[in-house]
């Protein structure tokens, strides 16, 4: 296997705000690579560092064998990043945007022609060629965005929340583009706050306030969560919560809209009367066990850590 | 790539109705409103008369000078006396006095009439003067005739000035090579705002992910607007040529070097605006401190660089515009040769590669100072979003 992005210790101070610390990572060729977190986890100041378009204070990124400061220019001829904000033109067309990536990477001739073709075939952005990019929809946007990001054959690819502001069925479209390219064996690194998309990565690094809470599989991740997952549903949420406050025989509450996710070290039938004759006075509309999602191994692990921090 | 860079920048210019604006007629635009409100020549100035001869003579001069295009006779006054109150009300601006012994030419002398200025119009007020004494010259020679020629004649006849490359002492075509360094700011404004405006919209970061050269990405910048730049020093010239009567006496190639030199220079200094400037606000501030007051008040334009204090004089040896008001006036009106006007050759070449150079040595390509955060997103399901 060979390693296509090497983090060691890497921090980023911005004044007295710690963004990042002491961050170490590896990265495998071939790799979907998902950085998880909520807003200000530090997701898109890890993901410039790597794109070297930002030095660290602390610590060394290596990016295909360069590393991220000294060689930053080195850096940037193996990556194709694309920045949270749009960063095409508005004013130019589509067909322009793509042109000057091209001429930026020197892609011309017939190298230029075959490879517009594809990402035109690959993005179904041809019908919109003469259109200025400003007026594409958010998910064509993101489209062209990759396709400009594309347009060298980087061997790393680097898109911060590509999928954030888009419409649910653009991001599905937007998924199977990934996939595609990881099939075809493209390192990728993208950034992410949505749990449904961390679980089509094939490994995933939980980010929480600049730190690296857990980087594994998404099978594995979820394994860290003790015992089970399940699902309540009550007339009255409120003091269903508080009744089951007390910690017994419930390691954590987590309020989902209408539901409860009840995670407990069992969830045998025995367990679940238990639970019943708790809830007292309550109507129950439901009481069962489900699977567990990154979503309730995020969540898990986030008060893990806010625990450790008060102990 | 800084071809493309270049294109790229072109096309921005053509497709921003404000950019466009104001790297096309812009120039020409504020040059008409400049020459317009500047214009120092006096016409009709009002003139009070105290004509103590009462004779043909006097007469015959209080006509020449009404007939004069710049004075108009607007009083006529029995005694001196009156004039403090029309100038304190500002209905005259100068007065003559024409004394009773006015046309009287003895062999010796011929009387002179007495002019009284309002020190407060100092321009046309002087205008007035001159042309007062230019009429009253004339008519004293006339009324002298053949005593002229006499050694004993004195005092000496008011002697005539005579003006160089500027007969009509028309003020539009002192300044209007002047104003032309001014103008000619404006694409330097323009550049000035467009890096900026690439950090604002966040196309600047996609920019440095890129392996494009710092000095291909600021030159390639750089050359639309010098292009622009061009067009509008032809248009400024043509403006000047065919609607303000301010003849083009040089060498036009002569004066397209000096012009190119001049606007690369002061791009070179709006690419150094652009790379310090973090938001348009600043650029734009920063911008017309740099090439628009200065020019206006330093370059030459209308107050004079010698009778500045030396550490203001050395100053403006830094800005391109003075360099180019010196040149581009001399090659303008006199026709002055390139090999004399060396020293601003050099001298804009010089400030040229040094902006270029500062420029590219302190553009950092790297997002410094944090990020913002973009709008909220416009879609997200609860079930995902993590908050």
């Amino acid at each position: 296997m060979e390693t296509m992005i090497e983090l060691q210790g890497l921090s980023r101070r911005f004044g007295t705000v710690t963004a990042l610390t002491d961050i170490d990572l590896t990265i495998q060729k071939g790799e979907l690579f998902g950085i998880v977190g909520p807003d200000g986890a530090g997701k898109s100041t890890l993901l410039r560092l790597i794109a070297a378009v930002l030095d660290p204070s602390a610590g060394t990124a290596h990016i295909h064998g360069f590393e991220s400061v000294r060689e930053a220019e080195q850096v940037k001829h193996h990556i194709g990043y694309m920045p949270q904000r749009f960063g095409l033109y508005p004013d130019l067309t589509v067909a322009e945007n793509l042109d000057f990536a091209a001429q930026l990477f020197g892609v011309k001739g017939a190298q230029r022609t075959e490879r517009l073709h594809r990402l035109y075939e690959f993005t179904n952005l041809e019908r919109f060629k003469s259109r200025p990019a400003g007026l594409l929809s958010g998910g064509m946007k993101k489209k062209l965005g990759l396709a400009c990001a594309m347009i060298h054959h980087p061997a790393i690819l680097l898109l911060d929340e590509p999928t954030t502001g888009v419409d649910p069925v653009a991001r599905r479209n937007f998924w199977d583009l990934l996939s595609g390219l990881h099939a075809e064996g493209i390192t990728t690194v993208v950034s992410t706050p949505y749990m449904d998309e961390a679980e089509r990565c094939n490994r995933v690094a939980f980010l929480f306030k600049g730190r690296v809470l857990a980087c594994d599989t998404p099978e594995h991740i979820k394994e860290k969560v003790p015992g089970k997952v399940v699902v309540l549903e009550t007339s009255d949420n409120r003091r269903a919560h508080q009744l089951l406050e007390d910690g017994i025989l419930i390691l954590d509450i987590q309020t989902y809209g209408e539901q409860l996710n009840l995670v407990m070290q069992s969830d045998t039938p025995h367990v679940l009367d238990a639970i019943r004759q708790r809830l007292d006075g309550i109507t129950i509309h439901r009481l069962e066990p489900a699977p567990i999602r990154m979503e309730e191994a995020f969540i898990y692990l986030v008060n893990q850590a806010e625990r450790e921090v008060l102990a | 790539m800084m071809l493309a860079i270049a294109r790229k920048e072109f096309i921005h210019i053509l497709r921003d109705r404000g950019t466009f604006l104001l790297v096309t007629i812009g120039p020409l635009f504020l040059m008409v409103i400049f020459t317009y409100t500047l214009t120092t020549d006096v016409k009709e100035a009002p003139l009070a008369v105290i004509d103590l001869a009462h004779n043909d003579a006097s007469t015959a001069l209080i006509d020449r000078l009404d007939a004069s295009p710049k004075i108009h006779v607007e009083r006529h006054l029995a005694s001196a006396d009156e004039t403090d109150n029309l100038f304190k009300r500002g209905e005259v601006v100068a007065a003559v006095v024409i004394p009773a012994d006015y046309g009287q030419v003895s062999l010796t002398r011929v009387p002179q009439v007495e002019a009284i200025i309002d020190g407060t119009e100092p321009i046309s007020a002087e205008t007035v003067l001159t042309e007062v004494y230019q009429i009253a010259d004339a008519h004293s020679r006339e009324l002298a005739g053949d005593a002229l020629q006499s050694d004993l004649f004195e005092p000496p006849i008011y002697t005539t000035q005579e003006r160089l490359y500027n007969d009509a002492l028309s003020s539009k075509v002192d300044f209007y090579p002047g104003l032309m360094g001014m103008m000619l700011g404006l694409p330097a404004i323009a550049l000035s705002l467009s890096l900026a405006r690439e950090r604002e919209n966040g196309t600047l970061e996609q920019l440095m992910a890129t392996p494009i050269a710092k000095r291909a990405l600021l030159l390639g910048k750089l050359w639309p607007y010098l292009g622009f730049g061009m067009v509008d020093v032809y248009a400024l010239l043509a403006l000047g040529q065919w609607v303000y009567d301010v003849p083009f006496t040089g060498n036009l190639l002569a004066y397209s070097l000096i012009a190119f030199l001049f606007m690369f220079a002061s791009l070179g200094m709006g690419l150094v605006v652009s790379v310090i400037a973090r938001t348009q606000q600043v650029a734009v501030v920063i911008a017309i401190l740099v090439f628009f007051i200065p020019p206006f008040f330093m370059s030459g334009t209308f107050f004079p660089v010698d009778a500045m204090p030396q550490l203001v004089q050395l100053e403006m040896m830094s800005l391109p515009a003075t360099h180019f008001v010196t040149a581009g006036k001399a090659i303008y009106l006199q026709g002055t040769a390139l090999r004399e006007l060396w020293l601003q050759v050099v001298l804009l070449t010089v400030i040229s590669v040094e902006m270029l150079e500062v420029s590219t040595f302190i553009f950092r390509k790297k997002v410094v100072g944090g990020f913002r955060r973009p709008a909220p997103p416009v879609l997200t399901t609860k079930e995902n979003a993590l908050s």
